[in-house]
C-alpha cells in the first residue's frame, strides 16, 4: 500500500537521521551474516552504514557485503526485529543476531488517509498481520479474521464461495446492512471475499467511533482497512504456495433413522403396520416387530440422507507471487487460483476463482512517487439453496424409509405412479442415467407429501450459475514538496461485470414438490465505480511536540446498468425441446417470445466528502487527536437540503509508563508499557438509504380488466396510485460511541494485555412501520429506534522462548451486550424474518428492552404429571392430562370459591402462571437470540527448530438456535429425534379383569402423542437450543526444511504443513454445526431448518520461495 | 522546486472544487402526485387501481399476503355451522381452524389481514372520490369513475360494519394527523355512522346516491356489465344494506329495481354448476364479480407495484378446497382439477350434508350405480363419499377409468385399490358428504393463451349473484307482509335448482333453509345467522346457534373399513362410530369424532362475543383511540 510506504520512508529517515553521527573513515568491503536468535538467516534485512547513504540487503543465506570504513557502525534492521548497531571494529566476517521486537513499538498501522505508529494511537484500532492469517485454509480475507481480533465477529457460511460476513462491535441496525466499510489499498470495495489471505500485508479494524469518524456516514458499523503486500525490498523473490484441502462432512443433525422413525410414528398413531406392509416396506408382517424392538436393518430401506448427499471432496488453492524492489520502488505480481468443489456429491456446489494482483510503486523524483494497485478477479459459483422447498431442507426433511434411488415402479411414492402413467410421464423427474432398458428413478416418499422431496433430485434439477469479472484498482500520485508535507491525489475504481443464467422445466417429485412451468432467465450486470480523493498530510516535530494534520476531500460515483431477460410458461418456450444446447434466450420459440420479459433501468449514486484530522503528541506521553468529516449523498438517498452530515470525533491517550514518576515506581521488567486511551466519535450508516425513499411518486403497475374478451393482456388497464407516504425528514442511522482503553505489557514485554470498554448507541434506525392501517398505506419508512451495543474487547498475549523453543499464546474475548433501547411509539415491537413456508408461531422480534431479533415464543415449563399437576391449579391429578406439555401464561386470579376476581374496570384479573394452551398475544416471551453474548478466540503457536505448531480455536456462547426441522402441521416430515428420545411415553396394559392400566415412562419432554400436532410446543423454548460452541478452527503442524538442504535446489525457503481445519466442534446443539446453522445473518439469524453443513478439512500445504 | 508548488497548488485547487450538483440525480420512470389526477385517462388509471385494490385487498390474498387462503372468504364462511374445518390433522391450516372452532384467543392473522386489506382498498376508493367526485367541470367519465369508487367503498364499509360493528370511518384520504377511532366514539368525525345499523344505512345511501352516475348492464348477455360496478349492483347492495339495517321496505324497493331492470336472470339448472367455474364468468346471474384474466405482462409473484398475481388471485386456495390427496389410496379428483394437489381443508358437517340431501334429493344416498336422483344444485355443491370413491356420478372428469378400479360396483365396494388410507386416523374433518362447489375444475386455471399455474384459478370471484338478490328480496317481502311475492321467487330458486322441495308455503324458516342450500360458501351464512338470531330467534335460529356453540367439539374423522377396521384406528372410541348407511354390514365408510382443540386446553364453540370480531391486537397497541369490541377486552 502506497500510503504506508510513502509515509514510512520519511518516518524511517527521520528516525535514522537522528541516530547518525557524522564522520567518514577508510573504506573497505565488509562481509557478514544476519540471523535471528534461532540461528536462521534473515533474508532481506537492511544493513546501513551509519551516516552514509551506503547500504545493502541480506541475501538468501543472510549474507551481506557492504563498503564501509573499518571503524564504521552498521545499522541492521528488519521488520519485526529490533534494530542493532554494530561497530565493524576491523572485522570482516561479522555475525549479527537480531532480536525479535516483541513490543513492535514502531509498528505502523493504517488509520485511513494516513498511518500512525501503533504506540501513538489514541483510538481503538486492531491490527492483524498477513503472517498471522496466511496459513489458514480459507480463501476469503473476511473469514480469515475470525477469532483473530477482539470485538469482531465473523459469520461464516459453510458453502463454497459463501462469503463471510463481518460484524464490528455488535449489531447496530435493524437492517441486514450491518457490515463494516471495507477499504482495500484505499479503495472502497463491496466485499473482501476475493482477497486471498496470502496477499495481505495487514488488516486494520477501526473499531471505535473516533477512529472510524474519518469515514463519516459510512463508518457506523466499523471500518476494515486492508493493505495488500507490495514487493519486498532487496532480492527479488518468487514464492509459490499450495493448499490442498480434503473436505468431508462435519457435524450432522441428529435425525430419525428408519427404525426410530417407525417406532415414533407408530406410537403417535399416524402410521400403522398395515400401511407399512401395504407400502411394501416389509416383505412379511413379522419383521415389523423386529424393527420395533430395535433390531436394525430389518426394514427395506434405512436411508441416511447425509450419506447419500455428501461426499469427500477437494478444495485447491494455488498462489504464485513474484516480487522485488529497491530504493526507488517495489513490484509485486500475484496469481491465485481457487477451485473448491463442495461436499455435495456432483458439481452443483462449486466456487472457482482466478485472481491476479499487480502492485507497483516508483519514486520518480524526491518529490514525486506513483503507486498503482490492481486486482483482477474472475469467479464462478454454483450453489444450492436453503429454505422452503430447497435442497438443504430436503436433506433433513425427507423420511429415512425412502431410498435415494429406486429401480422398480412398485416403489414409486405417493402420486408418482399416477403421474408416471400420464402424458409426458407427468414430468416425473428422471436421474441422468435413466434409460428405458435400465430404468432408475429418484426415490420418492410413500409417507409424506412434501415440498422438498428427494434432495438428490433437487440437486439435479438445479441448473444455474453466477459468474463475473471484477477489476479493482487505484492509481495515486504522491507529491512531497517538503519533508513534512505529502499531497496525494488518488483515483480508485471498480469495474464489475457479472452474469447469471438459469433454466428450469416442469418436474414432478410429489404433489407438492413440482413445477408446471418452463422458465429461463439471463441477466447481465455491469457497473463502474470510481472514487477520486485528494488529501494532504502534514507531519512535523518541534522538540518534544509532534504535530500532524491531514485535510482532504473525496468524490465517488457508482454507476450500474443491469439488464435481465426471462420467459416462463406452462407450455414449452424453447425451440428445441429439451436439448441442453438450446437453453438460451436466443432459442425462444414463439410462445417463449410471447412471454419474454426484460428489465433495465440504469442507476447512479454519488457522494462527496470533506475531511480532516489533527493530531498532537508530547514527549511520547500525551496524545490527542481530532477527526472531522462532512459527508453529502445524492438525491436518491436524501432530500437536497438534508444531504449533508457532520461527523466529529475526539480521542486522547496517556502513556503512563513513559512518565518519570512511573519509571521510578515500577521496574521496566515488571511493567514494560502502560497506556490509557479514551475516545468519543460519531459515525453514520447510509447503506439503508436508497431509491428515493423520502419521495413518493405515482407508481404504475397492477392491472384490472373491465373487459372479458380478447387475447391475454388485451384490455388490461394499468392502475396508478401514490407509492407511499412522503417523509422528507429521512436521514441515515447515526452512532455515537465512547471507548476507554488500556494497553499494557508486562514482564519484559512477554505478557501483553489490551482492554477496551465501549458503549455504542445507534439511533434513527430506518424502520418500516405499519402506519395505522386506516390511513391506507401498508408501510412507511421512518427514522426511529435506538440500539445499544456495549462490551469489552480483551486481548491477552504471552510470548517467550526457551532456547530454541519459542512459544506464544494469544487469546481474545469479546463480551457483548446488545439491546434495543427504543423502537417507535406506533410500533413498540415488530416481527420479521423467520423462514417462509414453515408453520409455527415463533417470531423473530425487534422490541425495546431486548436483544435485536430475539426469539419470541412460549416458555415450555415441563410435563403435567403426578408431581406437577398443581401448577395448573388442579386439586388432584387429572389422568387425562398426564404427559401434556405445560407452558407459562396468564391465568385468571380466582377467589376462594374458584370464581374469577374482577378489577375496578370489571375486567378479569390475571396473573402469570401455567397453562396448557398459551395465548399468542399475551404469553409469548423472550427466549434468547441468535446473537452470541460472548465470542472468543485462542491461538497457540509453538516453534522448535524448523517445526511449528499452531492450534487455533474460536467459540461463541449465549446465542440460541431455533430448530424448525419438526413442525406441528406436518408431523411425518423427518427432523430431530431429540424430543422423542426423552419424552413421556405411555403403555396401556390390559388387566385380567378387562380394565386397563397406563404405565408411564417419564422424560424431559411431553408425550409426543399429545404434542406432535401442538404448534405451541414447536414454537416454545423446548426447541430453542443453546448455539454455544467452541471449534478448533485449525491444528497445523509445519516444518520448514533447513535452507542448507533446499538452497541446492535454489529454494530459499520450503515449508510443508498439514493441518486439521474445522475438525473438532464442542457443542450441545443436536442439529448440525451451530456456527453455520442459520437461515441468514439478519432477522432470521439462528433459524435452522437445514443449512449448508460445515466441512472438516485436512489441509496439506506447501510453501516455496525461490 | 517551483514546479512542485505549482503542481501541488493545482492539485489542491482542482481537488476542492468538485461540484455539488453531481449529487442531483433525477428519479427515473416516475410521475408526480402534483401533475396526476387531471384527465379522463388519469381517472381511468386511478379507478383501475381502486378495482385492483378491491381485487387484491378486499377479495384477494391482500398485499400483506397471507398463505393459502383469502381473508375475505375465511371471515365470511369459516364461522358458519355449515363448515367443518379439515386438513391433514388437527393443527393443519390453523388460520381457518381457529375461526371455525371459535377458539381464537389471540387475533388470528386472517382477521388482521382482512381488516387492514379493507382499509387499503378504501384508501384507493377515496383517492378517486377526492380527486374527481367534486371536481369542477368533471367529465361524465370522471363522475362515473367517482361513483364506481363510491360503491366499492360502500361495499368495503359493509364488510367492516358486519365484522367490527362501528369501525373507524374515513370518507376521504386521511393524513397521519387525523384521529382514528371507532365511529361511535365522540372523537370520530361528525358524519360518521354512530352504530352498526347506521353504518348499514350509510352504505345503502351511498349506493343509492351513486346510481345516477353509473352505467347500466346492457342486457343479460352483457358480460362486462358484471365486471364493474353498475346501477344493478348499486341497487343490489343498497337493498342488502337496508335489509341489514332493518329497513325492509326500502330494501325491497331497491332490490325490486334490480329484478325489474331485466338485465339479470337465473341460468338454467343444467348450468348451475358452471356459476362457480370459468364458464360462468359474466353469466346472466352475475350482478358483480371481480374479473380475473390471464395477463402475460403481470408476473406470478410480482408486477409493477410489486403485487403479482398470487396476491390478486386466490392463489393456493384451490389446493385447500380440493380433497386431500394423501388421505386417499387413489386421488379421486385429479383429472377433475388438473394438477391441483388437495389439502382437504373444508369439510361438511354431518347435519348439513344430510339436511341438504333430504331437501333437494329426498334421500341421503349416493347417486351410485343406480343413478339415484340428485338435484343440479346438490350435485354442484356436494359429493357423497361413495360417489367420490367409486366415480359413478357421471360428473365429467371424475376418474372412472383408473386401471385398478374394479369393473363391477360390487367389487369396488370391497376393493383395497381405492378408498381412504389406513394409519392416519381417517380423513380429518370430513363426513359422508364431500364439498365440491369450489373445487377448481381443470379449465378454471386456463384461459386462452396461457396459465400461471393450476393453483391460480382464473374464474371470477362472485361479489353478488342474482340468486342472492332474489332471496334477499323474498326475505324483505316476508318481513313486509308480502308472502305471495316471496313464494314466487323462492319457488323460482327451488325449481331452477331441480330440488325435490318446491314449497307450497314460504315462511321465514323455509326461506332460511333455502338460502343455506343455495348460497353454501358464498359469504352469507354466518352473517345471516347473526342477523336472524337477533331479529327472530325462532326454532331454526336457535338450532343454528346451538350448532355454533358445539363447533369444535365433535370433529368427524372419515374412515374406510376395507383399509382399516374401526378397532385398528388409533384413538377411536368404538361407542362413537357412525356408519354411512346405518350399520357396519351395509357400509364401507364410517365416522368417529375427536375434539383435539379442547384436549389441548382451548375453549371452543360460539359465544355471544363472537357476533363481532375483535380488532387486531397489534392495531390497538398502536392506536390508543381505538377501542376493542365488547367481550374481547
Amino acid at each position: 500500500m502506497w500510503i504506508t510506504k510513502s509515509l514510512q520512508k520519511p518516518l524511517v529517515s527521520l528516525f535514522l537521521l537522528c541516530l547518525f553521527p557524522l564522520g567518514a573513515m577508510a573504506q573497505s568491503n565488509i562481509k557478514g551474516t544476519v540471523s535471528d536468535e534461532a540461528g536462521e538467516p534473515i533474508i532481506g534485512a537492511s544493513v546501513q552504514v551509519q551516516g552514509t547513504k551506503t547500504g545493502a540487503i541480506t541475501d538468501f543465506n543472510g549474507n551481506f557485503s557492504v563498503v564501509a570504513g573499518s571503524n564504521a557502525t552498521l545499522v541492521v534492521s528488519y521488520v519485526g526485529y529490533t534494530t542493532e548497531k554494530v561497530n565493524v571494529g576491523g572485522r570482516n566476517d561479522i555475525k549479527i543476531t537480531l532480536k525479535e521486537d516483541i513490543a513492535m513499538l514502531n509498528d505502523v498501522v493504517v488509520i485511513g488517509y494516513g498511518v500512525q505508529k501503533k504506540s501513538d494511537l489514541s483510538g481503538a484500532v486492531a491490527s492483524v498481520k498477513g503472517d498471522d492469517i496466511k496459513n489458514l485454509s480459507t480463501s476469503d480475507a473476511g473469514a480469515a479474521l475470525q477469532g483473530k481480533v477482539t470485538g469482531v465477529q465473523i459469520i461464516n457460511s459453510g458453502a463454497p464461495g459463501g462469503g463471510a460476513e463481518i460484524r464490528v462491535r455488535g449489531y447496530s441496525s435493524n437492517s441486514g446492512n450491518t457490515g463494516p466499510l471495507l477499504i482495500v489499498d484505499g479503495l472502497k470495495v463491496d466485499n473482501i471475499q476475493y482477497l486471498d489471505p496470502t496477499l495481505i500485508e495487514s488488516i486494520e479494524v477501526l473499531k471505535d467511533g473516533a477512529s472510524a469518524a474519518i469515514y463519516g456516514a459510512q463508518a457506523g458499523n466499523g471500518v476494515v482497512l486492508i493493505t495488500t503486500r507490495s514487493g519486498n525490498k532487496g532480492t527479488s523473490r518468487v514464492t509459490y504456495s499450495l493448499k490442498a484441502a480434503s473436505q468431508s462432512l462435519g457435524k450432522k443433525a441428529e435425525l430419525f433413522n428408519a427404525s426410530d422413525y417407525i417406532e415414533y410414528h407408530k406410537y403417535l398413531g399416524d402410521m400403522s403396520e398395515t400401511e407399512l406392509v401395504n407400502n411394501g416396506y416389509y416383505a412379511q408382517t413379522q419383521e415389523i416387530d423386529g424393527v420395533v424392538t430395535g433390531v436394525p436393518g430389518t426394514g427395506r430401506f434405512d436411508t441416511n440422507w447425509y450419506d447419500e448427499v455428501f461426499e469427500n471432496s477437494w478444495s485447491l488453492q494455488h498462489n504464485l507471487t513474484v516480487e522485488g524492489g529497491n530504493e526507488k520502488g517495489h513490484f509485486l505480481a500475484g496469481l491465485g487460483i481457487v477451485d473448491n468443489d463442495g461436499i455435495v456429491k456432483g458439481d452443483k456446489d462449486t466456487y472457482k476463482r482466478f485472481t491476479g494482483q499487480l502492485n507497483a510503486d516508483y519514486k520518480f523524483f524526491d518529490w514525486l512517487s506513483i503507486t498503482s494497485n490492481t486486482s483482477i478477479e474472475k469467479w464462478k459459483r454454483k450453489s444450492l439453496g436453503n429454505g422452503y422447498g430447497s435442497f438443504l431442507n430436503a436433506v433433513v426433511s425427507i423420511d429415512p424409509l425412502t431410498p435415494a434411488y429406486i429401480y422398480d415402479e412398485a416403489d414409486f411414492g405417493q402420486n408418482v405412479a399416477e403421474a408416471w402413467n400420464s402424458p409426458n410421464h407427468g414430468f416425473v423427474l428422471l436421474p441422468p442415467d435413466y434409460t428405458e432398458e435400465n430404468p432408475v428413478w429418484y426415490g420418492t416418499s410413500k409417507y409424506i407429501e412434501e415440498a422438498t422431496g428427494n434432495p438428490l433430485a433437487q440437486r439435479d434439477r438445479t441448473d444455474s450459475y453466477n459468474q463475473g469479472i471484477n477489476v479493482r484498482g487505484s492509481i495515486a500520485a504522491n507529491l512531497m514538496p517538503f519533508s513534512f508535507l505529502t499531497i496525494t491525489s488518488r483515483l480508485g475504481y471498480r469495474i464489475t461485470q457479472s452474469n447469471g443464467h438459469s433454466y428450469g422445466e416442469p418436474y414432478f417429485l410429489s404433489s407438492m414438490a413440482k413445477s408446471e412451468t418452463y422458465s429461463i432467465s439471463a441477466n447481465t450486470n455491469a457497473g463502474l465505480y470510481y472514487q477520486w480523493e485528494n488529501f494532504a498530510n502534514f507531519i512535523k516535530q518541534f522538540g518534544q511536540h509532534n504535530v500532524g494534520a491531514m485535510v482532504g476531500m473525496s468524490f465517488t460515483k457508482n454507476h450500474w446498468d443491469n439488464t435481465s431477460a426471462s420467459s416462463s410458461d406452462s407450455q414449452m418456450i424453447l425451440r428445441a425441446k429439451h436439448a441442453p444446447n438450446f437453453r438460451y434466450i436466443d432459442c425462444l420459440n414463439d410462445n417463449g417470445i410471447a412471454h419474454l420479459k426484460a428489465g433495465n433501468t440504469p442507476g447512479d449514486a454519488t457522494e462527496m466528502a470533506y475531511f480532516g484530522r489533527l493530531s498532537y503528541s508530547f514527549a511520547d506521553r500525551y496524545y490527542l487527536q481530532v477527526n472531522f468529516r462532512a459527508d453529502a449523498f445524492d438525491s436518491s438517498k436524501l432530500i437536497k437540503d438534508k444531504r449533508w452530515g457532520y461527523f466529529p470525533s475526539f480521542s486522547a491517550g496517556w502513556t503512563i509508563s513513559n512518565e518519570k514518576f512511573f519509571k521510578n515506581l515500577v521496574s521496566d521488567n515488571a511493567v514494560s508499557f502502560l497506556k490509557l486511551r479514551a475516545s468519543w466519535g460519531r459515525n453514520g450508516n447510509v447503506n439503508i438509504l436508497s431509491g428515493y425513499k423520502y419521495n413518493p411518486t405515482i407508481s404504475l403497475g397492477g392491472y384490472y380488466y373491465f373487459t372479458g374478451e380478447g387475447a391475454p393482456g388485451d384490455g388490461a388497464v394499468e392502475g396508478a396510485q401514490p407509492s407511499g407516504m412522503a417523509n422528507p425528514d429521512l436521514t441515515w442511522e447515526t452512532s455515537e460511541q465512547v471507548d476507554l482503553g488500556l494497553d499494557a505489557r508486562f514482564l519484559n514485554n512477554r505478557l501483553s494485555l489490551g482492554i477496551d470498554w465501549y458503549r455504542k448507541v445507534t439511533k434513527d434506525l430506518l424502520v418500516n412501520i405499519s402506519p395505522l392501517p386506516e390511513l391506507g398505506f401498508s408501510s412507511a419508512t421512518v427514522n426511529s429506534g435506538e440500539i445499544l451495543n456495549t462490551g469489552f474487547d480483551i486481548e491477552v498475549g504471552w510470548r517467550d522462548r526457551i532456547g530454541d523453543f519459542k512459544y506464544g499464546v494469544s487469546a481474545n474475548f469479546s463480551p457483548l451486550k446488545n439491546e434495543v433501547q427504543a423502537v417507535n411509539e406506533t410500533l413498540p415491537r415488530y416481527s420479521q424474518g423467520g423462514i417462509s413456508g414453515f408453520n409455527q408461531k415463533m417470531k423473530s422480534t425487534f422490541e425495546t428492552g431486548h436483544t435485536i431479533w430475539y426469539f419470541r415464543g412460549f416458555e415450555y415449563q415441563g410435563v403435567y404429571s403426578k408431581d406437577t399437576y398443581q401448577m395448573v391449579g388442579d386439586k388432584e391429578v387429572n389422568e387425562a392430562n398426564i404427559g401434556k406439555a405445560l407452558y407459562a401464561g396468564y391465568v385468571p386470579v380466582l377467589d376462594a370459591d374458584g370464581n374469577p376476581v374482577l378489577d375496578e374496570k370489571g375486567k378479569e384479573k390475571t396473573q402469570w402462571g401455567t397453562v396448557f394452551a398459551p395465548n399468542e398475544e399475551t404469553d409469548m416471551v423472550d427466549l434468547g437470540s441468535g446473537i452470541p453474548k460472548f465470542t472468543y478466540g485462542i491461538t497457540v503457536n509453538l516453534e522448535y527448530k524448523g517445526f511449528d505448531l499452531t492450534v487455533f480455536g474460536t467459540g461463541a456462547s449465549g446465542n440460541k438456535i431455533y430448530n424448525l426441522m419438526v413442525s406441528a402441521d406436518r408431523p411425518r416430515v423427518n427432523g430431530l429425534d431429540y424430543w422423542w428420545k426423552d419424552s413421556w411415553r405411555s403403555e396401556v396394559i390390559k388387566n385380567e379383569d378387562g380394565t386397563t392400566t397406563t404405565n408411564w415412562t417419564e422424560g424431559a419432554y411431553p408425550d409426543m402423542k399429545k404434542t406432535a400436532n401442538d404448534w405451541n410446543f414447536f414454537s416454545s423454548s423446548a426447541n430453542v437450543f443453546s448455539g454455544s460452541y467452541f471449534k478448533f478452527k485449525q491444528i497445523q503442524l509445519g516444518y520448514t526444511v533447513p535452507s542448507k538442504f533446499t538452497k541446492k535446489a535454489l529454494i530459499s525457503n520450503l515449508r510443508l504443513s498439514i493441518s486439521l481445519d474445522d475438525f473438532f466442534t464442542i457443542t450441545s446443539y443436536p442439529g448440525a454445526d451451530p456456527e453455520t446453522s442459520s437461515f441468514d445473518s439478519g432477522a432470521s439469524r439462528g433459524w435452522d431448518n437445514g443449512n449448508y453443513p460445515t466441512s472438516k478439512k485436512v489441509v496439506f500445504g506447501v510453501n516455496l520461495a525461490f | 522546486m517551483k514546479k512542485v508548488y505549482l503542481i501541488a497548488m493545482l492539485g489542491v485547487a482542482f481537488g476542492f472544487t468538485a461540484c455539488e450538483d453531481k449529487l442531483d440525480i433525477p428519479q427515473k420512470a416516475v410521475l408526480t402526485t402534483e401533475t396526476f389526477y387531471q384527465t379522463d385517462d388519469d381517472a381511468e388509471q386511478a379507478l383501475a387501481a381502486a378495482y385492483e385494490q378491491f381485487q387484491v385487498n378486499t377479495m384477494g390474498r391482500t398485499t400483506l399476503g397471507p398463505g393459502i387462503y383469502t381473508p375475505a372468504r375465511v371471515l365470511a364462511n369459516h364461522p358458519g355451522d355449515d363448515i367443518c374445518y379439515g386438513g391433514e390433522y388437527y393443527g393443519d391450516h390453523e388460520w381457518g381452524g381457529s375461526i371455525n372452532e371459535f377458539r381464537f384467543l389471540h387475533t388470528p392473522e386472517a382477521i388482521e389481514y382482512h381488516y387492514k386489506g379493507l382499509y387499503l382498498s378504501i384508501y384507493n376508493d377515496n383517492l378517486v372520490i377526492d380527486y374527481f367526485a367534486n371536481k369542477e367541470g368533471a367529465s361524465d367519465y370522471q363522475k362515473q369513475a367517482a361513483a364506481e369508487a363510491r360503491v366499492l367503498r360502500a361495499y368495503n364499509y359493509f364488510l367492516l360494519a358486519c365484522y367490527w360493528g362501528t369501525p373507524p370511518f374515513a370518507d376521504h384520504v386521511l393524513s397521519s394527523a387525523d384521529i382514528i377511532t371507532n365511529s361511535d366514539n365522540e372523537k370520530a368525525p361528525e358524519n360518521a355512522p354512530k352504530s352498526q345499523q347506521a353504518y348499514f344505512q350509510w352504505v345503502a345511501q351511498e349506493c343509492e346516491n351513486a346510481v345516477s352516475d353509473l352505467t347500466e348492464r346492457a342486457s343479460t348477455a352483457d358480460k362486462e356489465g358484471a365486471y364493474r360496478v353498475t346501477k344493478g349492483f348499486a341497487w343490489a347492495m343498497a337493498g342488502k344494506a337496508y335489509m341489514y339495517a332493518g329497513d325492509f321496505a326500502k330494501a325491497k324497493d331497491c332490490l325490486k329495481k334490480v329484478i325489474d331492470s331485466g338485465k339479470y336472470a337465473l341460468v338454467p339448472g343444467e348450468e348451475y354448476m358452471n356459476q362457480f367455474h370459468i364458464q360462468g364468468d359474466g353469466s346472466p346471474e352475475k350482478v358483480f364479480e371481480v374479473n380475473f384474466r390471464y395477463n402475460p405482462a403481470a408476473g406470478e409473484w410480482s408486477s409493477g407495484s410489486g403485487m403479482g398475481w398470487n396476491n390478486h388471485s386466490t392463489w393456493m386456495e384451490p389446493n385447500s378446497f380440493q380433497i386431500r390427496s394423501d388421505k386417499f389410496v387413489k386421488q379421486c379428483l385429479n383429472q377433475y382439477t388438473g394438477q391441483v394437489t388437495g389439502w382437504g381443508s373444508i369439510g361438511i358437517p354431518e347435519w348439513y350434508g344430510e339436511a341438504f340431501a333430504m331437501n333437494d334429493n329426498g334421500h341421503t344416498k349416493p347417486m351410485g350405480e343406480t343413478g339415484e336422483y340428485q338435484s343440479y344444485r346438490f350435485k354442484a355443491t356436494l359429493l357423497h363419499i361413495d360417489d367420490l370413491i367409486y366415480g359413478e356420478t357421471g360428473i365429467e372428469s371424475i376418474d372412472t377409468h383408473y386401471s385398478k378400479m374394479p369393473a363391477k360396483h360390487a367389487d369396488r365396494v370391497k376393493s383395497k385399490n381405492i378408498g381412504i388410507k389406513s394409519g392416519r386416523k381417517g380423513h380429518y374433518g370430513q363426513s359422508f358428504f364431500i364439498p365440491l362447489k369450489h373445487v377448481v375444475r381443470e379449465g378454471d386455471a386456463v384461459e386462452a393463451g396461457g396459465t400461471y399455474s393450476s393453483v391460480h384459478r382464473l374464474n371470477n370471484i362472485i361479489i353478488m349473484r342474482y340468486a342472492e338478490v332474489l332471496l334477499n328480496y323474498a326475505e324483505c317481502c316476508l318481513r313486509t307482509g308480502d308472502a305471495g311475492e316471496a313464494k314466487k321467487y323462492v319457488n323460482m330458486i327451488q325449481e331452477r335448482a331441480g330440488s325435490k322441495t318446491i314449497s307450497a308455503n314460504v315462511d321465514l324458516i323455509t326461506l332460511k333453509k333455502e338460502k343455506s342450500f343455495e348460497m353454501w360458501f358464498e359469504s352469507c351464512r354466518y352473517q345471516d345467522i347473526m342477523r336472524w338470531s337477533k331479529l327472530d330467534n325462532d326454532s331454526y335460529d336457535q338450532e343454528c346457534i346451538a350448532r355454533l356453540k358445539e363447533q369444535g367439539k365433535h370433529i368427524p374423522h372419515l374412515c374406510d373399513k376395507v383399509q382399516e377396521k374401526p378397532s385398528a384406528v388409533e384413538g377411536i372410541d368404538l361407542n362413537d362410530v357412525r356408519w354411512e348407511f346405518g350399520d357396519e354390514a351395509s357400509s364401507r365408510f364410517f365416522i368417529f369424532h375427536t375434539h383435539e382443540a379442547m384436549d389441548q386446553g382451548y375453549e371452543v364453540g360460539w359465544q355471544e362475543k363472537h357476533r363481532l370480531f375483535p380488532y387486531p391486537q397489534q392495531i390497538l397497541d398502536n392506536n390508543p383511540n381505538l377501542e376493542q369490541n365488547p367481550g374481547w377486552k
